[in-house]
């Protein structure tokens, strides 16, 4: 969970960075960060009830809440889908 | 936050692109096949400065930063794994442990020729039986005069044919009921020091792993590196630069494998259009893609870390040698998998790709261990 988080944090940071220097890529790498930190987010909230054992599924836990609000990242802004469409165009193209 | 490579960086990884693609690349399989030490790709690397890298110019070395350490090593291991490991070795785990725990004299007489690639070296720390629990070696050192004499059986030592100089880790006695364990420089030559035998691989064939015995063997206390008791630390101030090298190696053969599936996409036509042309095939790219950055991205933040003498370096190398190791194994698979039939063959290059990549989660500390050293850092704050 935190090597994948790092890793999506800097895929992000990343992607940010070449937006800052309008790099022509900021496209291809802005899908890699969204894709990767999204299913990232999912992955790590269905981990983290996991490890709360039954309270994690209780609204009492704030773990119950978080796997909730990650389902839609993987959704909006572009599906996963969508994003492994733009990703694979760019390497494609070369 | 600086995410793009120096100038210098840059002309790093150019040339060493250009020299490993032109003078390796096409000649691997063939050292693949025939588990052919690599000797001359050895010393066009040497030329290059390569085996001394991380060490200082004062030394014989190239004086490079980390980065490209990593650099370095990725464009050397999209060529061959097999010479990325040696490289990898002799820098991390010979030449470094010198340049930090040795003194003037060991760095004059070993660390020099090492840096400069005259000679080769190796690190003597697994044994049949002490693998991830490096500290139950049974290796021992017992003091006679100026000497001390070492008995024991070392296990998968890189280089250990070729390697002129060794770092052997060896119990000298106990303490609080632990075992004292002191790292030594050894010679090859040294008499009762031999090459018990041979590993036939799956993969890394080029590179020579061995089995080594040593029988009263007789190295001068003159020979001790870090101090009598002190060979963990030894062992341990390694392990960033051993665990980056594993990372960056990884990411090449990931990068190899992502090159090859891409390439062979748009050539094979299925159902009367390229293969690319199907969303199951860009998907399976995009993903490949997407993560082989993520490690390249992870396996610099650990190097600029190491650069910039990070206390939590540590847990950032291990995050980076975990994911680039596992993803490697991941893109390899799917690189086959694109490739069909024809990835089962030999070929093509991605049957050596995964074949290369599956030590990568094993060496230099397996996965499991590297949660192990991830978790604590995470529990303890």
């Amino acid at each position: 969970m935190a090597t994948e988080t790092e890793a999506a944090r800097l895929l992000t940071f990343r992607a940010a960075a070449m937006k800052d220097a309008n790099y022509k890529q900021t496209g291809v790498y802005a899908s890699m960060a969204k894709l990767f930190a999204s299913e990232n987010a999912n992955r790590v909230c269905a981990d983290a009830i996991q490890i709360h054992g039954g309270n994690g599924y209780s609204r009492h836990y704030n773990v119950e809440k978080y796997y909730r609000d990650a389902r839609i990242t993987t959704i909006y802004e572009g599906t996963s889908e969508i994003q492994r469409i733009v990703i694979s165009r760019g390497i494609l193209k070369d | 936050m600086n995410f793009d490579l120096s100038e210098e960086q840059q002309m790093v990884q150019n040339s060493i692109r250009e020299f490993a693609q032109n003078e390796i690349a096409p000649i691997a399989r063939e050292y693949d096949e025939a588990e052919k030490f690599p000797r001359r790709q050895l010393d066009g690397l040497a030329e290059l400065g390569l085996l001394g890298m991380i060490i200082p110019e004062e030394y014989g070395g190239a004086g490079l930063d980390a980065i490209s350490y990593a650099v370095a090593l990725e464009e050397i291991a999209r060529a061959d794994a097999s010479v990325a490991v040696i490289v990898s070795v002799t820098n991390s785990v010979c030449c470094y442990p010198i340049l930090s725990f040795g003194t003037e004299v060991q760095k004059q007489k070993y660390l020099v020729p090492l840096a400069k690639g005259e000679k080769l070296g190796a690190f003597c720390l697994s044994e049949p039986q002490a693998g991830s629990d490096a500290t139950n070696l049974k290796t021992r050192a017992v003091e006679d005069g100026d000497f001390y004499v070492l008995n024991g059986t070392k296990a998968w030592v890189s280089n250990g044919a070729q390697a002129e100089v060794f770092i052997v880790m060896a119990a000298t006695g106990e303490r609080d009921g632990k075992k004292e364990i002191t790292a030594f420089i050894v010679e090859a030559s040294t008499p009762g020091f031999t090459v018990s035998s041979h590993e036939h691989k799956m993969g890394q064939r080029a590179s020579q792993t061995n089995e080594m015995s040593l029988t009263d063997v007789r190295v001068p206390k003159a020979n001790v590196l870090g101090g009598v008791g002190n060979g963990m630390r030894v062992a341990f101030g390694s392990l960033d630069n051993g665990r980056i090298g594993v990372a960056s190696l990884s990411n090449g053969i990931a990068q190899a494998a992502l090159d090859e599936a891409t390439k062979y996409s748009k050539d094979r036509t299925a159902f009367g259009k390229p293969i690319a042309e199907f969303q199951a095939i860009q998907h399976k790219l995009a993903d490949m893609a997407t993560e082989t950055e993520a490690a390249r991205l992870l396996t610099f933040r650990a190097a600029a870390m190491k650069d910039a003498n990070y206390k939590q370096t540590g847990v950032y190398a291990s995050m980076a040698k975990l994911f680039a190791s596992e993803n490697a194994n991941r893109v390899c698979a799917d690189a086959i998998q694109i490739h069909g039939g024809n990835g089962y063959s030999r070929h093509y290059n991605v049957e050596k790709y995964y074949r290369d990549a599956r030590i990568t989660t094993i060496y230099e500390g397996t996965s499991e261990i590297q949660r192990i050293v991830i978790s604590r850092g995470i529990l303890k704050d």
